[in-house]
């Protein structure tokens, strides 16, 4: 059954990336998934307070600010998150003592803003020239009430759905870095879930090759 | 508007009649064949449950239960000072106690208000001169005091007085004596011990008392008295204070005992 | 002569934790005795504060949290007009731990308070916490106040809570012409769960081994952390997977399949419990 945008129920929007975008921080990228839009911003490593340096690592702060409002305890949660997502692809034991902040700015909300959020991070990581161990992809989905898993739902979709779920894969191994699934759901539609996010994060992954692939090329740097 | 915690409306209040308990005008109910409400004789007190080591993070930790009143005790420490606190050749005591939101008929917030930072004051007053600040330089030793449920918050106070001075022994600070405290209140003239909150009153000529004292020396650390009251019966109130908390002191060593030969 | 680089086990654990932590997992056991899937000792003590309208104690090993359940009055939101309000806060204090410094709370105090708020929406009856639609309606504050940290709190914070629901009593609500509420002196009214809900807490260790409800010490070696939670038919309701581990799908489904077992053993917990009161 096609869904309200015509799209199928495995079919993602259109991705866009502009990197890049902040001249002041090392590394910025505004990522979208069709109108949802989210900035975020990499600074580091640069020089940690004393109470939260650690020896052996560098130590990643993660921001979140959501559209309208301050930031409350969702705003922790989602924070949360791209810590966990940045410490997957960090190298962090290259940089001791350290600190890197990531700062994530929702620019607009039309559904699968906190992928778009990780996929944002992501993707400033690697315009901050960071060495990373693997470039995590996350893509949304959620279970329609006929129990129809729709890949990269719009908000309209997220508001009826029985459960909504937030995969992010790496690149390297194709294994589930980042999980969130809430709602009332199976463990096999938990599976199916899993593997068609998975398939999405594939065409992440590829879209990050291409638009890295843009930005080396106006750089004059790749041929 | 506390964005650090999940919010809910912004005012909430309780629905009537509830709140009658806490109005002014209630009387305690008369003594009956020379008993109290609870079959207690005036200068009794509530049997004391006190249980040393329960929070396995800290380093000293002590549980109380006096009645209905439960309190948790504790202490983290010696442990250094900030370095913007500056030198200090002595030791220093810093108390935090909370009443838990549910503690109380009425909710609390979640923030300290002042009678909570007034007790915090209290305790640390009260445990100062029984440690051996001397003996810990640049340190300071930290004590969380969280009521879990109050039947009286004269009671509660003198609950947690015992229950850090506990906790302190448990932790290995060293210290001179243990403080042992104990509270009171008078109703219609007549003194009563360690009340629960059905008899408090706040009828004109009522009053409370609780009195911290270190039994084995037999020097009081702290006496917080509210209410008009004569001398002659003030100095009858400490006297029956002072007993109570000789017997206060014989549970807590009991506690401490069984909790290091528990330990071996 | 004992070689200069041979250390007591104490000072082998302070000074090099993880390789403490290996030398055990490579004997498949843990250093407190459990097995890999092994969960700590659980207790569980309901309606014990009398000034709450409804209160519960857990001890999952020595990880302790005591939830108070106050129930007041409000007037409902604007776009839910016929719902109650549920407001679960966490307060993860310095007196539980080292870890956390006094003030308002912290950033895992802060994601297991969100957590807690998203997963009961699952169980929670809203439109039974109205008393009249557009004027008045129960607001449900859960407190929760850990009193001893040691690991997995999110497991033992929604056990105290669902049995302090369980427990709750809330007075007959009415509201009268003056727009003043009025309640009844006994506290008759159960709150509505439509169904329990329990989590339960794994770690992944160096991506192969997965141990559940990995305790304080645990907790800084693991490099992932999965909480599942499961009904009692069988439906999953969250499954949340943090720190920058990598995690299969089978370990997932692994974990999904103790969550269950657990699921049975606390719930069984938890009647016994009610049965008591």
């Amino acid at each position: 059954m096609p869904r309200k945008d015509g799209r199928t129920t495995t079919q993602m929007r259109a991705m866009s990336a502009t990197q890049g975008a902040l001249e002041r921080a090392d590394g910025s990228v505004r990522f979208g998934f069709g109108d949802t839009q989210t900035m975020c911003a990499v600074n580091g490593p640069v020089e940690a307070r004393l109470r939260e340096e650690q020896l052996d690592r560098a130590t990643v702060e993660a921001v979140y600010r959501p559209i309208i409002g301050l930031p409350g305890v969702r705003a922790k949660e989602i924070e949360a998150a791209v810590q966990t997502v940045a410490e997957a692809s960090l190298l962090a034991g290259l940089h001791p003592r350290t600190l890197v902040q990531v700062t994530a700015q929702c620019m607009s909300d039309a559904g699968s803003s906190v992928a778009a959020t990780l996929n944002a991070t992501a993707m400033a990581l690697m315009d901050a020239g960071l060495p990373l161990r693997a470039v995590p992809a996350a893509v949304a989905c959620a279970i329609s009430p006929e129990g129809e898993v729709l890949v990269d739902p719009t908000a309209e979709e997220e508001q009826c759905a029985r459960s909504q779920h937030v995969f992010a894969f790496d690149n390297t191994s194709q294994e589930m870095v980042f999980c969130a699934s809430t709602g009332k759901f199976t463990a096999e539609e938990l599976a199916a879930c899993h593997d068609l996010c998975r398939a999405g994060a594939a065409k992440v992954h590829a879209f990050y090759r291409v638009a890295l692939e843009r930005k080396l090329a106006e750089e004059g740097i790749v041929a | 508007m506390d964005r650090r915690r999940v919010q809910g409306p912004e005012t909430s209040v309780v629905p009537f009649p509830l709140l009658d308990d806490a109005a002014p005008g209630v009387v305690a109910p008369p003594l009956q064949a020379g008993k109290r409400a609870g079959g207690r004789r005036p200068e009794d007190m509530r049997p004391i449950f006190l249980r040393t080591g329960l929070i396995s993070q800290a380093s000293g930790s002590a549980y109380i239960e006096m009645g209905r009143t439960k309190v948790a005790c504790a202490v983290y420490g010696p442990r250094q000072i900030k370095k913007q606190q500056g030198f200090s050749e002595q030791g220093r005591l810093y108390c935090e106690f909370k009443f838990a939101t549910f503690a109380c008929k009425k909710r609390r917030n979640h923030q300290r208000d002042s009678q909570e930072k007034e007790f915090s004051q209290v305790i640390v007053q009260a445990l100062t001169p029984s440690i051996r600040l001397e003996k810990l330089p640049k340190s300071v030793v930290d004590i969380y005091v969280t009521v879990v449920e109050n039947d009286g918050t004269a009671s509660c106070l003198a609950a947690a007085i015992t229950a850090a001075s506990t906790a302190l022994a448990d932790a290995g600070v060293e210290m001179i004596d243990l403080v042992a405290a104990a509270s009171l209140a008078y109703q219609q003239r007549r003194p009563e011990g360690d009340a629960p909150t059905g008899e408090n009153t706040r009828e004109a000529g009522a009053a409370d008392l609780v009195l911290a004292q270190m039994p084995s020396l037999g020097d009081v650390t702290h006496l917080l008295h509210r209410g008009p009251v004569d001398w002659a019966q003030m100095s009858r109130a400490v006297e029956q204070c002072i007993d109570v908390c000789a017997k206060i002191h014989a549970v807590m060593v009991h506690s401490l005992r069984e909790h290091s030969a528990a330990e071996q | 002569m004992t070689s200069p680089y041979a250390f007591s086990a104490e000072t082998f654990k302070r000074v090099q934790p993880s390789e403490y932590y290996r030398k055990f997992l490579e004997q498949d056991v843990r250093p407190d005795g459990r097995a890999f899937s092994q969960f700590r000792k659980t207790i569980l003590n309901a309606g014990c504060i009398s000034t709450a309208n409804g209160s519960a104690v857990v001890r999952i090993g020595d990880t302790t949290v005591v939830c108070g359940i106050k129930a007041e009055v409000a007037e409902p939101t604007l776009d839910q007009p016929a719902a109650g309000y549920f407001v679960p806060n966490v307060e993860l204090g310095p007196l539980c731990s080292a870890k956390f410094r006094p003030g308002p709370p912290g950033d895992l105090a802060q994601v297991v308070s969100e957590r807690l708020r998203k997963l009961s929406e699952e169980y929670i009856a809203f439109e039974e916490l109205c008393i009249e639609p557009e004027q008045a309606a129960w607001v449900v504050y859960a407190d929760l106040v850990c009193l001893n940290h040691d690991g997995n709190v999110l497991d033992a914070c929604q056990l105290a809570l669902l049995a302090a629901l369980k427990n709750a009593r809330l007075p007959e609500a009415q509201i009268g012409e003056d727009g003043i509420v009025r309640a009844g002196e006994a506290f008759t009214r159960a709150i509505t769960i439509k169904r329990p809900i329990l989590a339960a807490t794994f770690g992944l260790y160096e991506g192969r081994s997965l141990l559940a409800d990995p305790n304080a010490s645990e907790e800084p070696l693991l490099d992932s952390l999965v909480t599942v939670c499961v009904d009692d038919a069988e439906h999953l309701h969250a499954v949340w997977k943090s720190n920058g581990g990598r995690c299969s799908l089978e370990q997932l489904q692994r974990c999904v399949e103790l969550a269950r077992i657990r699921f049975t053993e606390l719930s069984a917990l938890l009647e016994s419990s009610a049965a008591d009161q």
